[in-house]
């Protein structure tokens, strides 16, 4: 990737302020309309313990939840971009950049994605300090797949809600930007232009 | 020597409780696999009415997995119990390589975060000495964990046991992948280390062969029972 991480793993800075609302807004309406359209939850697993990952994949992906996998932080920020999960369920304790990097960077660049933190490590301050961070939960291994499923749907649940509740004040109309996404001709007006202008704007910072 | 004894111990303490953490990380993960794995099979075989042939070569496949893990996480918690028993004698006749041996495992989460190779190659497993095996154990974890610190990704450090001319007991660790400023002066200014080697009565010398290779070779005598 060409942006550097300990710069993108900053705190936005004053620019998110001026016009990132308007862009994440942008971004959930956008997120909005492809979730109406997608019949499956789509969860990117994260941990360093490939058997694990793949197995877990494989188990959810016999209960109709559509999964991806990565072995690291900085594959996991790179299939964020790239996939756009709805859900991340994610490890602390990893080669490379740390969980809690890895989803301060998630919640700094694609805030609308739910995080679950699954770790066999964690500590009660790294408890507090994810959900500070706006984990959606924080779970410690072993977990029940049945269990886990369930929280995803709810961590979906969620993001479902606000991205619909985004879609229907863009399809009141009240606002022009709004008015252009719900025709498709808005700024990112279709999922590769919204990739790509997310993209610029992690390289920004 | 400027390090208190009590000093000395709560470092000990310290380094105790940093490898059982990270050892049972580990075998937490072996543990999550073998579980996933099982839940796996139980899944497979819930489907097998349509894909039988696909669930038998898979359940296959899974057994096999299952049954590595099962051992590496009983060779986690052997080296585990080994280690958690070295206290019980302040000083007791042991064998080097299986002291050796039960660091090198216990430090593989350590290595693996880092992305290095921690390994022992063959060496004179026979070779024992009479000597405080905990100390051993504190001395080795001193001097390996700021070498691995050091390494660039995909290093490796190998860890062997000799017997030399004369009966001497020899500890070789050999670090290959270091990045520049290695650790070597550090390691001996170490208030640390400089205790255990007292303590072991043990000889040490740090050789950096190239930019980035470092030996250290550990002269672990027998010591006599007071």
């Amino acid at each position: 990737m060409s942006f550097n991480y300990s710069q993108s793993l900053r705190l936005m800075s004053d620019e998110r302020k001026e016009d990132g609302e308007s862009f994440f807004y942008q971004k959930k309406v956008r997120m909005g309309l492809m979730m109406k359209k997608k019949d499956k939850i789509k969860v990117l697993l994260v941990d360093d313990e490939e058997e694990f990952v793949k197995t877990l994949s494989e188990r959810l992906q016999m209960r109709d939840v559509d999964s991806e996998t990565a072995f690291d932080g900085e594959q996991a920020i790179e299939l964020v971009s790239e996939k756009q999960p709805d859900v991340i369920v994610l490890d602390l304790k990893m080669p490379g950049l740390h969980g809690l990097d890895v989803l301060r960077w998630i919640k700094n660049f694609h805030p609308e994605v739910q995080v679950i933190i699954m770790t066999g490590h964690g500590t009660e301050h790294d408890e507090e300090k994810a959900r500070e961070l706006g984990a959606f939960d924080y779970l410690k291994k072993p977990v029940e797949t049945d269990s886990l499923v369930q929280k995803i749907k709810v961590a979906y649940k969620a993001h479902f809600e606000d991205a619909m509740s985004a879609v229907a004040f863009a399809e009141s109309g009240e606002f022009d930007t709004a008015k252009e996404i719900m025709r498709g001709e808005g700024p990112g007006g279709n999922d590769s232009e919204s990739s790509e202008q997310n993209k610029d704007k992690e390289n920004k910072n | 020597m400027t390090l208190s004894d009590d000093l000395f111990r709560q470092g000990q303490i310290a380094f105790q409780g940093r490898l059982i953490a990270d050892a049972t990380h580990e075998i937490q993960n072996h543990f999550a696999v073998i579980k996933e794995y099982s839940g796996l099979i139980g899944d497979l075989l819930q489907a097998k009415q349509r894909v039988i042939s696909r669930v038998n070569k898979r359940c296959a496949e899974i057994t096999r997995s299952i049954s590595e893990r099962a051992d590496r996480a009983a060779e986690m918690v052997d080296a585990l119990n080994g280690f958690a028993h070295r206290g019980d004698a302040p000083i007791s006749r042991f064998r080097v390589s299986r002291v050796t041996g039960e660091l090198a495992m216990l430090l593989q989460r350590h290595a693996a975060l880092r992305r290095v190779s921690l390994s022992m190659a063959a060496g004179d497993d026979e070779a024992t000495v009479t000597n405080d095996a905990s100390i051993l154990h504190y001395l080795l974890f001193s001097l390996i964990t700021p070498v691995l610190d050091a390494m660039e990704e995909n290093g490796s450090v190998i860890l062997g046991v000799s017997i030399e001319k004369g009966g001497t007991v020899m500890i070789n660790i050999v670090a290959e992948g270091g990045k520049s400023g290695s650790p070597e002066q550090g390691l001996m200014a170490d208030e640390i280390i400089t205790m255990c080697m007292e303590k072991l009565a043990a000889r040490i010398s740090i050789n950096a062969k190239s930019a980035d290779l470092v030996q250290i070779l550990l002269n672990i005598p027998s010591i006599a029972v007071a």
